[in-house]
């Protein structure tokens, strides 16, 4: 679709189903998991907002992941900006490193994920130390583990969406 | 736009960055200093809730399920209970209004002016929980049109639970007691001492500041102090679990179970006028 009635120039490519994606991670990422052992499970809305960033090249998604960072601020009630600051710290190297990132194996790419979500572990922990005062810090950096082993089916699973939806 | 496929990021995607970054810098010290931004985040809140509603759709639909089984039998013995509960509490309601009258007749032959003060009462329902376990925070059916205001003291049928945090036109959030945010003025009822209640985080209390060389038990029963001008005086909060002393600190370390059950209550109170019609002339 194009919208040429725009004053600046946009092309969707079936978006909306992107950002559909993204909502669903918000959602997912919103089920209360028994402590303490819950606290292992990592946010899947930042593994999500990941893979598009590798996928699609040609965008920054820059404001996508500040509003993205907004909404959850507001969802979870942690203070407002400071999910939009740790999701644009994460994204903005993932935008430098991104053609050499998408060219490596599925694996290969499980181990970067894993470091990357070391850094987001690290920054919620300090960022939000409030609300995580009390949990244990083995269970959260189970989480980083946990998202490793994830990635691929993620992986796997937009980019067949991907595919099929023809999203660009 | 530059390259059709393949592009590094120019000058313009790093300029995007540093302003979204100032933009979330700013938005954090402008929500940790001041109150601005609260009606912002209920008013995203507001906008998202269809989509929470949605996300809890299993899990609402599990506890109806369990609901619709919960045998017949075990309701009709919930219902012996509460009759008998009931007739206790009535029998008891007597008893107070008597020491009430009482108490105020004592009052006026000893020439002091009444403390008893009747506030405005409210009632809301529980809607909406936060949807993380790191905060306790719940949503009431009442807001700023049924004259919520924030600070509000929130109690339920055995005793404190919380105050309004925010509110919108129909809708109010209320900081629970046991969130790790929320501390209260509070004094130990049996001897008087004061001290801070800070919730745990975890359904649980601590009850902090009482040097070790205080009067406190296990089973003492902890009340607002009514210190801070926010809560009313004398609202029960918990009962002291445990109390030990760790070595070379200055104060106890006390466990407190909240009386308050906000995890199971439906129907709570919202003390809308704590203060506003003070009883000048108890009735003898």
């Amino acid at each position: 679709m194009k919208l040429d009635w725009l004053p600046f120039h946009i092309e969707t490519h079936n978006r909306w189903l992107l950002m559909l994606t993204l909502i669903l991670g918000l959602l997912l990422d919103s089920v209360t998991w028994p402590r303490p052992w819950g606290a292992a499970v990592p946010d899947i809305t930042p593994l999500i907002l990941l893979y598009w960033v590798l996928a699609l090249e040609k965008n920054n998604f820059i404001i996508t992941t500040f509003v993205l960072g907004i909404l959850h601020d507001a969802l979870y009630h942690t203070g407002l900006g400071t999910y939009a600051l740790i999701y644009l710290v994460l994204v903005y190297p993932m935008l430098h490193l991104r053609l050499q990132i998408r060219n490596k194996t599925l694996f290969q790419m499980s181990l970067i994920v894993g470091v990357w979500l070391s850094v987001h572990q690290a920054m919620v922990w300090l960022l939000t130390p409030a609300i995580h005062m009390d949990e244990q810090l083995v269970y959260f950096s189970y989480a980083i583990i946990v998202g490793m082993m994830l990635w691929p089916s993620i992986f796997l699973m937009l980019r067949a969406l991907r595919r099929s939806a023809k999203i660009r | 736009m530059t390259g059709p496929t393949q592009r590094h990021l120019s000058s313009r995607d790093s300029w995007h960055f540093l302003m979204a970054f100032m933009l979330s810098v700013s938005l954090m010290v402008i929500d940790e200093q001041t109150r601005l931004m609260v009606q912002i985040r209920m008013a995203i809140a507001t906008t998202l809730q269809p989509l929470q509603w949605i996300a809890r759709v299993p899990e609402n639909a599990v506890v109806q399920l369990s609901r619709t089984f919960t045998e017949h039998a075990t309701l009709l013995n919930e219902m012996d209970r509460l009759r008998v509960q009931n007739l206790l509490l009535n029998q008891q309601i007597q008893q107070l209004l008597r020491l009430d009258n009482e108490n105020s007749r004592l009052k006026m032959l000893l020439g002091v002016s009444s403390q008893i003060h009747r506030g405005k009462l409210l009632v809301g329902i529980v809607i909406d929980h936060a949807p993380t376990p790191y905060r306790h925070i719940l949503t009431l059916n009442k807001g700023s049109s049924d004259g919520v205001k924030e600070g509000q003291a929130v109690i339920d049928a055995q005793g404190l639970m919380g105050q309004v945090l925010s509110t919108t036109f129909n809708q109010c959030q209320v900081l629970l007691i046991t969130d790790l945010a929320a501390q209260t003025p509070v004094r130990v009822q049996r001897s008087g001492v004061r001290g801070i209640i800070q919730g745990d985080g975890n359904n649980g209390l601590l009850l902090k500041f009482i040097a070790t060389t205080q009067d406190v038990r296990v089973d003492d029963l902890i009340e607002t102090s009514g210190l801070d001008g926010q809560y009313p005086s004398g609202l029960q909060v918990g009962r002291a679990r445990q109390v030990t002393n760790q070595s070379g600190s200055l104060f106890w370390h006390i466990a407190v179970n909240p009386v308050a059950t906000p995890m199971t209550s439906h129907e709570v109170l919202i003390l809308v006028q704590p203060n506003a019609v003070p009883s000048e002339s108890p009735a003898p």
